[in-house]
């Protein structure tokens, strides 16, 4: 019985550590490097290779619209009707990051979006 | 309003984007004072003004602005409803100039309505302020309809523009156009494979027994897009299996060619029709400019300093409103003492002395002495809307409301409510896409404290605590209210089943300096709702509550009665029957709680509130600010809650009735009791 008992707690101190780690890993990119995050995203803008990214984790720069995944139609047409059309240019104004709204500059209007919605869209 | 029967009825409909200014052009227009705001959900239903000229009538509609014919939220579903199915004659298309991409992308749509359409340009001065200019005359003969440049908050220029619009409208109802190239407006090119499957559409529809009413170019287009209005009305003719699988087999073969949806190939078309124009027509001149809206924006939105921010923001509204109306609202109150002085002196029978000083003057003045309370308040708020910092605000708090099951847009509702009352509120929920989320803040709104509660809490906090504390305590009951009805979306949220995720995306208007008439009339127009109630509602109450007081029976008072059987269920929470029952007369508008409070409580013939101290002691002050925050809402608001909740409707009016009285019972039991616990040990008030 002991064991098991200690076996159970060993494993969800574990299962905790994992996803602190997880977490973690996440906020010390953010905040303690964001000036790396910033010059990775750099690197990517100038290299001719552009790679496809979520929204929800770019922090800086400019980039274009390739497509939605996994929204409902509501939500599409609403993207649409935005301005979100394949090979548009948009701005990161302002990525809180760590689940906040995102801010960006579309169409020449600036728009704030949530970060649900902003793991949906992908940009390159 | 007037209303010639004669006089033959023309009727335009105002549309746009949202936030480019269509109810100030309606009101400029038509006289009226529709409520103008920079965020959406300020208009959310359509409103008709009516102005006649030279012997016609012309009906005005002000709908609510929306991105596209096919959004899906309740506001937008309304404009496109009217559009559709309603006699319009006119169109008229307001436009942003600053930013016209989008505003076109709209015309587009318009364009297959095969209505009349004009466009008015407005906010021409932002556009001066970028260094770009636009081409008025080629702009009209590119998109075949006449364009008015105006800057709507330009007041004094207007009215040579208004005659010049109007006159236009009466031209094109008469049907004979100053110019023959303005008839006809242009059609997007869509490229020969969606107009190729269009036709074939098309010769089925001809086919069908569909009304002409309905415009056929509208209909294929967004009948191909898969728009579900388009597609209830397939439903009714005779042929819809064959349109039906046409349409399937022509959504396919777009899929194959483009590699795309035939959505976004067809939104693609639009825009690049609308870039191409923007193009055209809009001449910039290279001189770089500082953009003060973004360097405001990192600030105002930066991820440590926004809360602070906010909440500085709210702090300030009400060290404003706590300022300067103090002194307004202590003139008030010595102006009716000295009346009733005068009155009681001046009149010997003391029934009749009883009547106007009880009555009427204890009921009414005790509402209308903090009216200035409000006029500084909602001056306050008005200011910050103006500036542009509403739309902010829903997105700092969208994190934190996302942790309750609601979505940041879900903030403005609440925020109408606050400085306003709780039935626009309910109603402004239209803009919220998800039903889910609509019912969740419809649920949540009557919590907030709106202008009626605000006296009331003021009332009870001006007796209990002193002067300078004052303004932080009503901070403190703000906050209080917010938690509140989060704490009960949270609970409702897990209760109501989740249909897909929430998603927020909003429009962030660039900053205003707001204009000082502005201000002032948006104040007046939304205190004028207490004066109006003050007369009618609780006088009426006021003068009944007065009657039943003095009425005997048995040798018993009338309000005894109610008392006794009101007075188990009080005592536990600590409050007696004189406020047990001013509380229930509180459901009719929360104003009249002040009102019977002070007939009730009236011992000496010369009676206002701020000697009614040894009638309160601080906790049961306290214990029924928490009653009155969260018990019943005013019937105004169950009314409209009713009637926008549409279904199961009866379920959700129990559950508010039930739910609230259980929730401020036990919320004010704990507190009243902790309270006494407490008290032994130290002692608040004044």
């Amino acid at each position: 019985m002991k064991f098991k008992f200690i076996h159970l707690v060993q494993q969800y101190i574990q299962n905790l550590y994992q996803t602190f780690n997880r977490k973690c890993y996440k906020r010390f990119v953010l905040i303690y490097f964001r000036k790396k995050v910033r010059c990775f995203n750099r690197c990517l803008q100038c290299s001719n290779q552009k790679s496809i990214i979520k929204l929800s984790d770019v922090t800086f720069g400019s980039y274009t619209f390739v497509t939605v995944c996994g929204c409902d139609n509501n939500l599409e047409n609403k993207l649409l009707e935005m301005g979100f059309i394949p090979g548009t240019e948009l701005i990161i104004i302002n990525n809180n990051g760590l689940g906040g709204s995102i801010i960006i500059k579309i169409m020449g209007t600036r728009i704030a979006i949530n970060y649900n919605v902003a793991k949906k869209i992908l940009v390159k | 309003m007037k209303k010639h029967l004669n006089h033959p009825i023309i009727t335009a409909a105002l549309l746009g984007n949202p936030n480019v200014g269509k109810s100030t052009i309606f009101n400029i227009l038509t006289g009226a004072k529709q409520y103008v705001g920079n965020y959406p959900g300020v208009t959310v239903d359509k409103t008709i003004g009516i102005r006649c000229y030279k012997n016609y009538d012309i009906h005005f509609v002000d709908l609510p602005g929306i991105y596209s014919l096919s959004s899906c939220s309740e506001d937008a579903k309304i404009t496109s409803r009217f559009l559709l199915y309603d006699n319009v004659d006119i169109i008229i298309n307001v436009m942003d100039a600053s930013n016209l991409e989008r505003n076109f992308y709209l015309f587009t749509q318009i364009i297959e309505l095969n209505k009349n359409i004009i466009i008015i340009l407005n906010m021409l001065d932002i556009l001066k302020s970028q260094h770009k200019t636009i081409n008025i005359n080629k702009m009209s003969a590119l998109l075949g309809t006449y364009v008015f440049p105006v800057i709507a908050t330009n007041r004094i220029k207007n009215k040579d523009n208004i005659n010049i619009i109007l006159d236009y409208i009466l031209d094109i109802y008469k049907k004979n156009s100053r110019d023959k190239k303005y008839v006809m407006p242009v059609q997007v090119d869509y490229g020969e494979d969606i107009i190729g499957e269009i036709g074939k559409v098309s010769q089925l529809l001809i086919q069908s027994n569909i009304s002409n009413k309905i415009s056929k170019n509208w209909l294929m287009i967004n009948l191909l897009e898969n728009n579900p209005s388009a597609i209830k009305l397939i439903n009714l003719s005779n042929n819809k299996i064959e349109i039906l699988k046409q349409i399937e087999r022509s959504r396919n073969h777009i899929i194959e060619h483009f590699n795309t949806k035939i959505e976004v190939e067809i939104a693609n078309r639009r825009y690049g029709f609308a870039r191409a124009i923007v193009k055209m027509i809009v001449n910039k001149k290279k001189i770089k400019t500082i953009d003060y809206n973004e360097i405001i924006d990192n600030y105002v939105l930066n991820r440590y300093l926004c809360i602070p921010i906010f909440l500085c923001i709210m702090y300030i509204i009400f060290k404003f409103t706590f300022f300067f109306s103090t002194p307004v609202v202590n003139l008030f109150v010595v102006f009716f003492k000295f009346v009733s002085f005068k009155i009681s002196t001046a009149i010997a029978s003391s029934i009749l002395k009883s009547f106007i000083i009880d009555g009427i003057i204890g009921g009414l003045g005790g509402v209308l002495s903090f009216f200035p309370i409000l006029l500084f308040m909602f001056f306050a708020i008005a200011f910050f809307e103006d500036l542009g910092y509403m739309a902010r605000a829903s997105f700092i708090m969208d994190k934190l409301l996302s942790r309750f099951g609601l979505t940041g847009k879900s903030f403005l509702p609440l925020m109408i409510a606050t400085n306003g009352c709780a039935g626009p509120g309910i109603i402004a929920t239209r803009i919220l896409e998800s039903k889910r989320e609509r019912i969740l803040t419809m649920l949540i709104v009557p919590f907030m404290i709106c202008g009626a509660k605000f006296p009331v809490c003021m009332f009870v906090i001006r007796v209990i605590f002193a002067h300078k504390y004052q303004s932080i305590v009503m901070f403190l009951l703000y906050i209080f209210s917010i938690l509140i009805a989060l704490t009960v979306s949270k609970i409702l949220s897990s209760m109501i089943s989740q249909e897909h995720s929430s998603h927020f995306i909003m429009e962030l208007p660039p900053y205003h300096l707001p204009k000082f008439r502005g201000l002032l009339l948006k104040m007046w127009e939304r205190s004028w709702i207490y004066i109006r109630k003050a007369w009618t509602i609780v006088i009426f109450t006021s003068i009944f509550v007065w009657s039943m007081s003095t009425l005997t029976y048995h040798n018993k008072n009338v309000l005894d009665i109610p008392k006794k059987i009101l007075n188990p269920l009080f005592t536990p929470i600590g409050l007696d029957g004189n406020k047990a029952i001013s509380l229930l007369t509180g459901i009719i508008a929360k104003e009249i709680v002040i009102s019977t409070l002070n007939l009730t409580n009236c011992k000496d013939n010369i009676y206002l509130h701020d000697n009614t101290n040894r009638e309160w002691d601080p906790l049961q002050g306290i214990t029924f600010l928490i009653f009155f925050l969260t018990y019943i809402p005013c019937i105004t608001s169950i009314l409209i809650f009713c009637k926008e909740v549409g279904k199961k409707k009866y379920k959700w009016l129990i559950g508010i009735l039930f739910g609230n009285t259980i929730l401020a019972w036990s919320l004010s039991f704990i507190v009243f009791n902790i309270g006494t616990v407490l008290s032994r040990y130290i002692y608040i008030g004044k």
